[in-house]
């Protein structure tokens, strides 16, 4: 959280795992660079590093692809969600390392304009076996690159969070476009069972990731039914509300998320400012709460962020009857406190 | 995430299951298409001799050889100037042979049959561009 725009919004935690990341990227190009001279030794330096980042990338971009469904079906993931943006434009770098090395190496040194070039070289868009898969690669690398350009807090501020994730969901498109750039590129040109194999069970993966994530959100969708008389819909028990947690509810378009702590209960809006983020699938830190992507944080009672901060959520009434959490759907203006229920 | 974002990917990914697969099954469906021997002669380390057959290029310099006892050629081909392209794809007859990557010298090992309809052709094809590179004839 910041009050400010700075570049690298940096902590103790990001550092970590930025120097994990950096490190562990360094093993693979070393550990790749070694099997290719062990296996093919008059490769050119060039064709090494098409090769190395080519790879690189895709794995990164399965890897960060299966962050979000992963983080969603087991909570111990969310760290990783946390620090996604870095590692989404790390990867972007790679991939444009490795496209222009390939545009260099393969039109750089033709009559044509290398770009021309990449678009006319080959025309066959009609064969599958010849299609010109260099162009998929192209497009793809653009998404990354509108993807890195507006990573930062500044664009999601000034895109708004819609138009920002909806932008962001783009990474599906480019995703799509490096699986057929592989499968009519390199597949095609190596014929290996090895790269058909890993391109199709890594694919399986992540698609398999999203479909189940999927699948248990939309069990865990909590809708409520039945208000009483003056507006207020039964939530739960409040014993099923762990402490410091929430749970979440919707009804009449209103996505609430229901709070217990302290021996109180209070609700807000369930959509983190930041990003939009599930606030209810958080949890309460130092008597905040504390999105789980990113950790914007809000005091249960009135929505609002601790100061210095100037985050306000939209608040609702709650009491308890009976032991039962009912709640009014009907919002308060953004940081209007409630008095909370007591259980 | 708002439930109409989360439904959203939902469908794309419900999208995605159906799109990839086909996509990556279309992949793999065209690959036999192309006309690949069963098994690529083995590079040669050794040079045989002269059969009389050169030829040379800025780029390239092509010798077929001969030994005695053994009905197929060498071909012995040398790099002397990077390619344009990256890597080139040899083919002797409509043939493929065997790659070209770096630059030095690279042997091959040509069947008798590929020798039995004169005069020979061997191309050297960019395959990302399937662009001939290099097309040489060699009259017997």
């Amino acid at each position: 959280m910041s009050v400010q725009y700075s570049t690298v919004q940096w902590n103790r935690q990001k550092r970590r795992y930025d120097r994990i990341m950096l490190v562990s990227i360094a093993v693979y190009l070393a550990l790749f660079a070694a099997l290719q001279l062990a296996f093919y030794p008059t490769v050119s330096p060039e064709t090494l590093i098409i090769r190395a980042t080519g790879t690189l990338a895709l794995i990164m971009l399965h890897f960060i692809l299966a962050i979000g469904p992963l983080s969603r079906i087991d909570s111990r993931f969310m760290p990783l969600l946390y620090n996604r943006r870095h590692l989404g434009v790390t990867l972007f770098l790679i991939a444009a390392v490795h496209g222009l090395f390939n545009i260099i190496q393969f039109h750089g040194l033709g009559n044509e304009d290398p770009l021309v070039s990449l678009f006319t070289s080959n025309t066959r868009y009609g064969s599958p076996g010849d299609f010109p898969f260099q162009v998929l690669g192209f497009f793809a690398l653009l998404i990354l690159f509108l993807m890195a350009a507006t990573s930062h807090d500044f664009w999601l501020k000034n895109l708004h969070p819609k138009v920002w994730k909806s932008l962001h969901m783009l990474v599906y498109a480019a995703y799509a476009l490096l699986i057929l750039h592989v499968m009519l590129g390199v597949v095609q040109l190596d014929q290996s069972p090895l790269w058909i194999g890993l391109a199709g069970l890594s694919m399986a993966a992540v698609i398999g990731l999203h479909l189940r994530a999927g699948r248990l959100e939309k069990a865990g969708q909590h809708h409520l039914k039945n208000a009483d008389q003056a507006g207020f819909f039964p939530v739960c028990t409040a014993d099923e509300i762990p402490e410091n947690r929430a749970k979440i509810a919707l009804v009449d378009g209103q996505n609430i998320a229901v709070f217990r702590y302290d021996g109180k209960i209070s609700a807000v809006s369930n959509i983190c400012r930041h990003q939009h983020g599930p606030l209810g699938e958080g949890q309460i830190v130092d008597g905040c709460i504390t999105c789980p992507w990113h950790g914007y944080q809000y005091l249960p009672h009135n929505g609002q962020s601790p100061p210095p901060f100037t985050e306000k959520l939209e608040t609702y009434d709650v009491m308890i009857r009976d032991g039962k959490v009912w709640v009014n759907p009907q919002p308060y203006p953004e940081g209007t406190e409630r008095p909370p229920g007591v259980c | 995430m708002v439930p109409e974002l989360r439904k959203r990917h939902r469908q794309v990914w419900r999208l995605m299951a159906v799109a990839l697969p086909a996509g990556f099954m279309l992949a793999v469906l065209v690959l036999p298409r192309r006309n690949f021997p069963d098994k690529l002669p083995a590079p040669a380390d050794q040079a045989w001799e002269m059969a009389g057959e050169s030829r040379e290029t800025e780029e390239l310099a092509v010798n077929l050889r001969k030994k005695a006892g053994t009905p197929g050629r060498q071909l012995e081909i040398t790099v002397r100037k990077p390619f344009k392209a990256p890597a080139g794809r040899i083919y002797w007859q409509d043939q493929f042979v065997g790659s070209l990557g770096a630059r030095g010298i690279h042997r091959y090992y040509l069947d008798s049959t590929l020798f039995s309809h004169p005069p020979f052709t061997l191309k050297i094809v960019d395959p990302i561009n399937e662009v001939v590179l290099q097309k040489m004839e060699f009259p017997q």
